[in-house]
């Protein structure tokens, strides 16, 4: 089997339409999607002077015309950031209600879940290629209403066979990080989740596990070293390195020994690396330059061969 | 109907992993500063300029080779801000569309700072520890007679080597911990050489410390070691800017670390802002010191003696008793005599120490990033990129650059293979070809131009980008001119040809074999980095 991986898209409508493309331009049979993969950040423009102005850092931006409006959206709902446009009373409230944006932020996401969900169906059906796709720690619980149809095919603490010598088993979510974000839990839990997903009767299968957040101390885990205002620690320009993975997951590989073991979570740390017998691999992210990162992964009589990719 | 006041941003930022504050100015700056190496800078211009290029001017040259190092820079910028990646020149060509150079000049320019890595290596002996262990225990004795040779500056140049590598290979934090030790101990072994040199009575204390220490050559020591090179030979004719233009290359060598954080493009936050001023910022600050250093020596030490000690110590074959040190005259252990503080003295040389070491793992991890991209893209064998299971990081990639050092290492101290800048020479040309793609690039390749933040900007209807690759690599065909006609720097000696031939050779055959390969095995290299169409 040859399938293609990538991870943590963020939004990005470009890095989605390009995984969605990836199966005929990479030739393989089948994609999977490995969770991050909706926005964290919604723009509001606001209609003023028979145009539109959204401020973004100390820019103030000005959009005269409909389609410089359409051009900025469009670059930045590709670089993975939600646009709406608001009326001036609206966008009073907007800022000052925290609820209020949080509420336009599930609704612009779930439109663009939507969106994707169809543009998917439309793009493969007929192409036979499916989804395999788990939620990240940074997808709402409401994510989960979403990609459950052709071509989409949830795996997320499921085992289940993908051919006749192939089951797949996927965790989504993370251990704790310093954003208390949707889909976290302590280790233990994480261990019984895992552990309850394993299904006896295809223990005999080789095994793709699927998970988000990476085995700990795997090297794939390597992140910048944070502060309490989450900015990096640095020293001479170089941003101190920690491992962030989960203890976990690398017991459960070191466990179940899968052929192959996908995850992200960490942009920073793309990499191969070994676990005992099973190839564990991070393609890391580069959703905010519209470039789609991933790996070709190609299992073949029990062997395994990765080859990244940045489309 | 009045514009609506945006007194805040209006983006809405949902809790979200990942949101966190990237490398900035100051991050960029010292990185940079650290790559530069004031030490290397100064050993190597101090040495070679006053002895071979006497009509030259230091301060000069080195303003020439900072205002060619801002046009590369320049050229550099333009390329880092088009295509925000770490990984260097390998990342910008590949993903531009010329995966076959990418890789052949990533080789070259790897191989040639692991040269340096072994220059490095060398001289912590010969800058740092011997002009110590010569001011607080003499200038003649047998640790001095022992360190002079090629087996004690192996074991200690090799000692150096694996130190770096065990630093990078057990991961950032204790790497970063004995880096932020080291930069505190060479600034202030840097204010130690500013202090001295400074100093009004620092003339007269070289001069007594030196006639005292070398009472042997005869009355004064001093004025024979002038008079002594003038009968070998050594220049003395008034001020030349061609001898001046000539000696560039020698601060042009450390200077170029000013756009090493093109290996961290990645990482930068605002790249556009950040990347500029720092790398600018560092080349101008470091530069500054190479000059504010020169004109103290100048009028602590004498730049004419300092030309004059290193002509008779390279000649010293050619008379019966050399007016000259037993040793390599580096500036440390001569800024070291115009003191009579061993405080002063072990804190000039700490300094240099400092400053050497600095650059040899900063260096080693620059390469091991490349290799391991490499890897990744299959272009290099996968092994290449193995991270290591208890340390998280690549060690593979790691111990490579370490091994070729070291090689180097040997080769340097045991024969004669090297002119000491030509493999500056290969990186030169590296280089220069990557500015030459980046002024066709945007011509070439405008749709992934057209994402760069400078797209849209023109000088005299010329694509920004294409102005400063452009200048950018003229200016480095100057530097190539030069190196090319200068036997000392570099040269175009049989062996000189011979080993950045081989170097180019090398990489542009190692990639096609290997597309070959990967062929063979089913797998297509250019799609490591060709672009999914959207539609």
């Amino acid at each position: 089997m040859r399938f293609f991986f990538a991870t943590d898209i963020h939004g990005s409508e470009t890095c989605f339409r390009k995984f969605l493309r990836a199966s005929e331009f990479y030739g393989v049979d089948a994609l999977f999607l490995g969770g991050d993969y909706t926005s964290k950040s919604l723009i509001a423009c606001v209609r003023s002077n028979g145009g539109w102005r959204t401020r973004l850092g100390t820019d103030v931006l000005e959009m005269r015309t409909l389609s410089d409006f359409l051009q900025f959206k469009a670059d930045s709902i590709n670089r993975g950031n939600l646009v709406i446009e608001l009326a001036p009373d609206d966008f009073e409230i907007f800022r000052e209600n925290t609820e209020v944006q949080q509420q336009l932020f599930d609704q612009a996401q779930r439109e663009q879940l939507k969106r994707w969900a169809a543009m998917a169906a439309d793009q493969l059906t007929g192409k036979g290629i499916k989804i395999y796709h788990i939620p990240g720690n940074d997808e709402p619980l409401y994510c989960d209403q979403f990609f459950n149809e052709f071509p989409f095919v949830p795996v997320d603490r499921r085992h289940i066979k993908i051919d006749e010598n192939l089951a797949c088993l996927g965790f989504g979510g993370s251990n704790r990080t310093p954003w208390k974000t949707h889909r976290e839990y302590e280790e233990i839990e994480i261990e019984e989740l895992i552990g309850a997903s394993f299904c006896e009767q295809l223990k005999d299968i080789p095994l793709i596990f699927v998970g988000h957040v990476p085995p700990f101390k795997s090297g794939l885990d390597s992140a910048p070293e944070l502060r309490s205002d989450l900015s990096y620690r640095l020293a001479l320009g170089c941003p101190a390195r920690v491992p962030t993975g989960s203890i976990a997951v690398r017991e459960a590989i070191q466990r179940l020994q899968p052929v192959v073991a996908l995850f992200g979570h960490v942009h920073e740390s793309r990499g191969q690396v070994r676990i005992g017998k099973t190839i564990c691999v991070n393609p890391g992210s580069g959703y905010h330059a519209c470039r789609l990162q991933g790996c070709v992964v190609t299992i073949r009589n029990d062997r395994v061969s990765i080859q990244f990719t940045e489309g | 109907m009045q514009n609506h006041p945006l007194p805040r941003p209006s983006i809405f930022l949902r809790p979200a992993s990942g949101l966190v504050k990237a490398v900035g100015l100051w991050d960029v700056f010292i990185y940079n500063v650290g790559l530069i190496s004031l030490g290397i800078g100064v050993a190597y211009t101090q040495r070679y300029g006053p002895a071979y290029y006497s009509a030259g001017s230091i301060v000069v040259a080195t303003l020439l080779s900072a205002g060619i190092m801002a046009l590369v820079t320049l050229g550099f910028w333009a390329w880092t801000i088009t295509i925000p990646r770490s990984g260097g020149i390998y990342v910008f060509l590949t993903r531009a569309g010329f995966p076959a150079f990418g890789f052949a000049l990533s080789f070259v320019e790897c191989i040639s700072w692991l040269f340096y890595v072994a220059i490095a290596a060398k001289l912590v002996t010969t800058v740092a520890i011997i002009p110590l262990v010569a001011l607080i225990f003499g200038s003649s004795n047998s640790i001095l007679k022992w360190l002079s040779g090629s087996p004690a500056q192996l074991i200690i140049g090799t000692t150096t080597i694996v130190f770096a590598a065990w630093l990078l290979i057990t991961g950032t934090r204790a790497y970063i911990k004995i880096q932020r030790l080291v930069f505190i101990f060479a600034l202030v072994g840097t204010f130690a050489l500013l202090f001295v040199l400074i100093g009004g009575d620092a003339q007269a204390t070289f001069q007594a410390n030196f006639n005292t220490a070398y009472s042997y050559f005869g009355s004064e020591p001093y004025s024979r070691v002038l008079d002594q090179a003038r009968s070998l030979g050594w220049n003395t004719s008034a001020y030349s800017f061609k001898e001046t233009v000539s000696l560039l290359v020698w601060p042009f060598l450390p200077l170029i670390g000013c756009a090493f954080s093109i290996g961290i493009g990645g990482e930068v936050r605002n790249t556009k802002r950040n990347q500029l001023i720092g790398m600018l910022g560092s080349l101008f600050f470091s530069a500054f010191g190479f000059i504010v250093i020169a004109i103290l020596g100048d009028k602590a030490i004498g730049t004419s003696f300092q030309g004059a000690i290193a002509f008779n110590y390279d000649h010293a074959s050619l008379v019966s008793n050399p007016a000259t040190t037993a040793f390599e005259p580096y500036f440390p252990y001569l800024a070291g005599l115009a003191t009579n503080s061993n405080i002063l003295r072990i804190l000039i040389s700490l300094g240099f120490l400092c400053w050497v070491w600095f650059w040899i793992p900063g260096v080693l991890a620059f390469t091991e990033r490349a290799f391991l991209a490499w890897a990744l893209d299959r272009a290099a064998p996968a092994p290449l990129g193995t991270l290591h299971s208890r340390f998280g990081t690549p060690y593979v990639a790691v111990i490579t650059g370490a091994i070729i050092a070291e090689t180097f290492l040997i080769l340097i101290l045991f024969t004669q293979y090297f002119a000491t800048l030509v493999f500056i020479l290969a990186a030169t040309v590296a280089w220069c070809i990557t500015l030459a793609f980046g002024t066709a690039f945007p011509l070439i390749r405008h749709r992934l131009f057209s994402r760069s933040p400078i797209a849209g900007r023109k000088i005299a209807g010329i694509q920004l980008m294409t102005l400063f690759c452009f200048l950018g690599a003229c200016a480095l065909a100057a530097v190539i001119y030069l190196l090319w006609n200068d036997s000392l720097a570099a040269g175009h000696s049989r062996k000189s040809v011979i080993a950045v031939g081989i170097t180019f050779t090398a990489g542009f055959v190692f990639h096609l074999l290997l597309r070959v390969y990967r062929r063979h095995q089913g797998v297509d290299l250019s799609q490591a980095y060709k672009e999914i169409p959207v539609e």
